[in-house]
Order: structure tokens, then sequence, then C-alpha cells
């Protein structure tokens, strides 16, 4: 059992970080919380030599309580004996649960500690812990989640920072080093969401495939690093550009046909009230073509250029784009 | 090819009291052995480490079935269907395909094999009591696990070419990337068993079908079941598209010309890869040096990723045309594919499913030992 105590903040060796899960984040919202309110629930911490205490939970709110001066802490006092390592990894990793969210690098220090610590069995972490913070519950994801702490401290820095999760992160953890210092560059200048971030991931790694070639040529090949950093252009249009380069290599045959598709949509000379697309990846057999008017001239308007167009051979072309593809003479992309 | 087998064996108790479970016992005998109440006991322990479904293929279950045995193949609306039934004997494969549906489908943590025989042939025999006159149905047992890489432990391929044997309405297909076909050749098949390879060019065998045999090996097996009085048939299912693939794909229909008499051909199907979105990510995890992945897919309307259009007309195209270099009377029908491509591909396609099997019974037929039993 454990005593409540008052304590010395001092008296807390916090470089001790055997029980630490917490990884960058911001301190902001619990500061203000604990200047208005104050301490509201009671550090966890073992008594080590008498005077000198090991922090087990509590990590956030001890260096908050520094910085705003506190001496005295309250303190759920346990020893050794009553806090074995085990039980104190468990409590350190769960106390928090339910109270915030892990960001990903947390997560991953949480599962080390479980298992390293806390003596944990793996096919438990697989199947209770993964799923409760919110990842798959698979020994993929634990086998990469554990090599996440490999990954520079930059890198980490950035992933706690922006709140990457998992399924946009962890594949990264499988690329080689310089690859993904290189891609880091990349994205560090570029700052994508998570979804943008994982298609990127995604894609990368497909187009390495694709052409047989290691992921670090294929980031050199689409100079990616030059173009996150292009000072023409907005951090926006500098995103978009590096998604619009990546996305062309990973699908050739389907953008030179998008491009295609809306060339020969524009020969139809249509309504401007008048937009036509394929189905989605040309994988149907009929366009979409939506019109709005506003009286029964322009109606009359758009019906009768809508029958005219019936007859221009891009139509035709359009139809056969969706079996046939680009004529021989369009397929190779043009430098 | 190493044979199978498994690291334990687990056996449902009210299963242990079947032949085919005292068979397999006996066949691996040496192998540990522990008994469950019900084969579900199975699903509470999933293989910890990296690779779950890996592990579980180690794991050979015994158990009685309590479904439906047979199933009509899940075709969809918008394509055209070739009445096709699905068999349950074994579910789950030692193979290791990297492109595996099963992948995606299977979460028992075990290859399971079905003890319960009698009652499989009591349900083939209740589903084609009810097929129209004149209708015929392909059973097949290749969708969830190789048809033969287990016949020699569990002699299931057996007992179902001698149940269709005297059959009218039904013929049973054994799809297999394997050559062990040597527990067929001496069998009374009354010529209802069609012998099936799916076959890739060389490149693709060695890297994405991983655990099978070559495909010398595969044409050799098919020579030798012709020899033996059964039909073969081809699956190019899935036809894979890289640099190179036209070259590869006459290569190979080259050579299965070479080895297989075209008379006794049943029927050759040609079928794009596809597989549900979530497949890639496992692909990539178990099958690093899979370039698979790598492919131009998109969304189809099934909900399943396909190569592009044009890329899979562009093939059926080619190998269809091949195809009909080496023999004009191949049947050959397209595997889960729009009306559209049919048409571009095939230049035609049979309008129905009543027109389907009509093309298949009128294959059969024209093949030489349909209906009757080789001497
Ligand atoms: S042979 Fe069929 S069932 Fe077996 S691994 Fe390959 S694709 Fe899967």
């Amino acid at each position: 059992m454990s005593r409540i105590e008052e304590l010395t903040l001092g008296a807390i060796d916090e470089a001790d970080r055997t029980f630490c899960v917490s990884f960058g984040g911001n301190l902001g919202n619990l500061e203000r919380s604990m200047a208005a309110v104050g301490q509201t629930a009671p550090l966890h911490v073992r008594s080590v030599d008498g005077d000198r205490y090991q922090l087990v939970t509590g990590f956030r709110r001890a260096q908050v309580l520094r910085l705003l001066g506190r001496t005295q802490v309250l303190g759920a006092v346990y020893s050794r004996e009553e806090l074995p390592d085990p039980k104190a990894a468990r409590l350190a990793v769960f106390d928090n649960f339910g109270v915030r969210d892990y960001n990903l690098v947390e997560q991953a220090r949480a599962v080390e500690l479980l298992l390293d610590v806390g003596e944990m069995a793996e096919a438990e972490l697989v199947n209770k812990v993964l799923p409760a913070m919110g990842l798959q519950g698979h020994g993929r994801v634990l086998q990469r989640l554990r090599r996440l702490l490999v990954v520079e401290e930059e890198f980490l820095e950035t992933i706690a920072e922006e709140g990457w999760p998992a399924r946009a992160v962890l594949p990264l953890c499988a690329w080689r080093a310089d690859a993904r210092q290189a891609f880091f560059e990349v994205v560090q200048a570029l700052r994508p969401g998570a979804n943008k971030l994982a298609e990127l991931v995604t894609w990368i790694e497909e187009i390495a495939l694709q052409r047989d070639k290691p992921i670090e040529s294929v980031l050199v090949d689409l100079k990616l690093r030059s173009r996150s950093q292009d000072e023409a252009l907005s951090p926006p249009e500098r995103l978009r550009q590096v998604r619009e380069v990546v996305r062309r290599a990973r699908y050739p045959t389907l953008t030179r046909m998008e491009r295609r598709a809306s060339e020969l949509v524009g020969k139809l000379q249509l309504s401007p009230y008048v937009t036509v697309r394929p189905p989605e990846g040309f994988e149907g057999d009929a366009y979409e073509a939506r019109f709005s008017f506003a009286s029964p001239e322009e109606l009359g308007r758009i019906g009768r250029r809508l029958v005219e167009a019936s007859d221009d051979p891009s139509a035709v072309e359009l139809r056969s784009l969706l079996t046939e593809g680009l004529p021989e003479d369009e397929e190779e992309e043009k430098p | 090819m190493k044979p199978y087998r498994p690291a334990r064996i687990v056996v449902e108790r009210e299963a242990r009291r079947d032949p085919l479970a005292r068979r397999v016992l006996d066949f691996y005998s040496g192998v540990p052995v522990e008994e469950v109440e019900r084969a579900e006991e199975l699903l509470a322990e999933p293989p910890a480490g990296p690779d779950p479904f890996g592990a579980g293929k180690r794991t050979l279950l015994l158990a009685r079935f309590r479904g439906t045995f047979v199933k009509p193949c899940p075709g969809t609306a918008e394509m055209l269907c070739c009445h096709y039934v699905v068999l349950s004997p074994i579910v789950n494969c030692p193979l290791e395909c990297t492109y595996c549906v099963l992948q995606s489908y299977i979460n028992r943590p075990a290859i399971t094999v079905h003890t319960n025989v009698e009652e499989c042939l009591a349900q083939i025999d209740e589903y084609l009591a009810a097929v129209p006159p004149g209708g015929l149905v392909r059973i097949g047992t290749g969708e969830l696990a190789d048809s033969l890489v287990l016949e020699e432990p569990t002699g299931w391929a057996e007992r179902l070419v001698h149940d269709v044997a005297g059959r009218t309405n039904a013929v049973l297909e054994l799809k297999t990337k394997t050559a062990l076909v040597e527990p067929l050749l001496g069998l009374d098949h009354g010529g209802r068993t069609v012998v099936a390879w799916s076959l890739n060019p060389e490149v693709i065998i060695r890297r994405e079908e991983l655990k099978t045999v070559g495909l010398e090996e595969r044409l050799e097996a098919a020579a030798r079941v012709q020899a033996a009085g059964y039909l073969a048939a081809f699956h190019f299912d899935p036809l894979i598209h890289y640099p190179g693939w036209e070259a590869d794909y006459r290569d190979l229909v080259a050579r299965l010309a070479q080895a297989v008499d075209s008379r006794r051909v049943a029927w050759v199907s040609l079928g794009s890869l596809r597989f549900l979105p979530g497949l890639k990510t496992v692909i990539k995890a178990r099958f690093p040096k899979s370039r698979l992945p790598g492919g131009e897919f998109v969304l189809g309307q099934d909900k399943k990723l396909h190569y592009l259009a044009p890329l899979r007309t562009a093939m059926y195209r080619a190998v269809a045309g091949w195809l009909k270099e080496w023999d004009e009377e191949i049947l050959i029908y397209l595997c889960m594919e729009r009306d559209s491509l049919w048409d571009a591909a095939l230049g035609e396609r049979p309008p129905d499913r009543a027109a389907v099997e009509q093309r298949f019974r009128r294959r059969l037929q024209a093949v030489a030992s349909f209906g009757t039993t080789p001497s």
C-alpha cells in the first residue's frame, strides 16, 4: 500500500527516466490547468535510500510543477517491495490511459517498458494493449513500434509534435536509415497532414518496387528534396507539387489517361456549365456528365451541343480510353 | 518441393473418430498432437510474433465442418458468372503465394482439414439434385487451399474423384500449383475430373509463388494426368503485369503447347491480379521482395484493386490470341471480369449464365472422354 505524503520536489530524481513514457508534446494546457487548480492527483514514487524518490508516474506534472516554482508536491510513496519493477512499469503505462492520448513515440516507449520491465508477454501486448492504444493488434505492429525507437531523435520529435499516426510512420521503420533521413528532410519542409504523409510513404515505397530501385534513389530521381524547398512556391503549393510528382510516378498510365481524358473533354467544346468525368480509376463503362442551366434556352443550347459532340472523334476516343487506354503514340511520357 | 510437415496437430475430440483424421494422424506420426473440444479454442491463442498467419500454417487442425461445404462462387452482379461451386474440404494452404487472398480472410491460425467426408458428399448430392435438367455444375476445391498439396495425408481428392465419377451434371476441378498427381493416376475418374494448373512465367513463380513447383514440373504433371485419361485445364490467373510480361507469357503459352495435348484441355481461364486493398499491406510485410504492390492498381466496382482496365485488356487479348494460335477450339473465359472487357479482349462473350454453362458442356462433349470411363 502506498502512503500519500507531501514531498520536496527536489528529493525526486527526475533524471531517472526508467519509467518515463512521456515524449515531446506541449505542456501548455497542463501548465494552465495546474496553475489554476494546483496538483489534483499525486505523483507515484518509490522511496530510495529513505529520503530520495524515484519517479514512476507524473513526469510531465513534475516538470510543470517545477516550472510553476512549486517546491512541495503530493506523492503516493511506495517501497520497492510494495511496487516491484514489473508492477511499477505497468502503473507507469496505464496511469495515463484514459487521461490523455499517447503520441506514437510514447506508444512505442510504453510498449518497450511493458516488455522489458513490465514482463508482459507479447501476446498480451498484441491482443490487449495495442488495441487499447487504438493500434492494430498485430505482431507486425508491435515489431515496428519497437523499431521506431531507434529512429533518429530529430525525426521522433517531429512525429510527436505533428501527432503523425502509426499508419503513416511505422512503414518508415522498415526503410534504410539514409532513405529515412532523406525523406525526413522532405517532410520536415512540407509538414503534410497524416493522410498526405501516409499517401507519400506508400507511393514512394511502391515506386521503388515498380522500378526495382532503392527508396533513396527514387527520392533522388524525383528531385523531392529540391522540390520541397522550392522558394518560388508557397508551402501548400510545394506540398501540392511534390504530391503531384510522386502520384504521376506511382501511376504513370493512369495520370496520362486522366490528362488525355481532360484534353478530349476540352475538345468537345461543351458549355462551361457541363462537366464530364470518367469513372473512378477508369473502372467502369460510362462517363458521368452533369450540367446546370438557368433557363429553357440554356438547356436547349446545352442539349444541342451535347448531341453535336456525340459525333466528335474525341467522344469516340473517350469511349475507347476505358478499355483500350491511350493510343500507342501517346503511351510514353513526354520528357 | 519440400513436403509439408506440421509442427503440431490439433484435433477436435469429435473429429478424432473420423477415418480421415486417423489417416492424417498416422501419416504424421511423431508430430505432437493436442486435443481440443472445439476448433474455436484455437482462436483464443493466436500466435505471437510479426507473422501470425505464416506461423499458423505450421499447425494442422483436424475438425468437423459444421457449415455448408458447397458454396456458389461469389461472382459479382457486374460480372459474367460461370456457375462454379466452391467446396472447402481443406481451408488454408501450406504453399506461400505472395498474392494469396487467404491472407485477408483467414483468422484461424491453422491449416484446417475437415474430417466429415460423408457429410460433404451428402451435401454435394443434395446440391446436384436441385440442378435443373441439362445444367452443369463445376465443383472446385482449389479456392481455399491447393487441391493436391495435402492429398497424400488426407485422400480428400480421391474421395471426390470417386464421388463425381458417376454423375452426369457435374465435373470436379482440382486446381494445383504442385506436381503431386501420383495419387490420382490409378483412379477410376469416369472422365468427370479435370486437373487444373495455375500458370505463370518462371520468373513470377520464383518470386511470387513460393514453395510451389516450377513451370516445367507443372507442365510435366499435366501431361501425366492427360496420359491417365483426365482432362487438364489451365488458369492464367493471376496474370501479372510487369516489364517484359508479353515475351514471358508468349513463351509460357509456347511451352504449354509443347507439353500437353490441346484436345484434352477442358478450359483455360484468364484472370488478372486482384485483391482487397488491405492485402497490399500484408504482402509488403510478409514478402518484402514481392514486386506486386508496385502494380498500377485502381479500385474496381467490386471493391478490389485491379490493374488499370487497358492493361488488363492488353494482357487478356495477347494471351487469348496466343492460345487461339495454338488451338482455335480451346475454351477461354475471363474470371471475374466485366462485360466490356470480355468484348474488348475476346471480341465476344456469352450473353448469360446459361450460355456459359452450355459452352462448358459443349467443350466437355467435344473432348474425347467426357461421360465415359477411359480405358
Ligand atoms: S496455392 Fe492458392 S491457396 Fe495456396 S498459397 Fe497459393 S494462392 Fe493461396
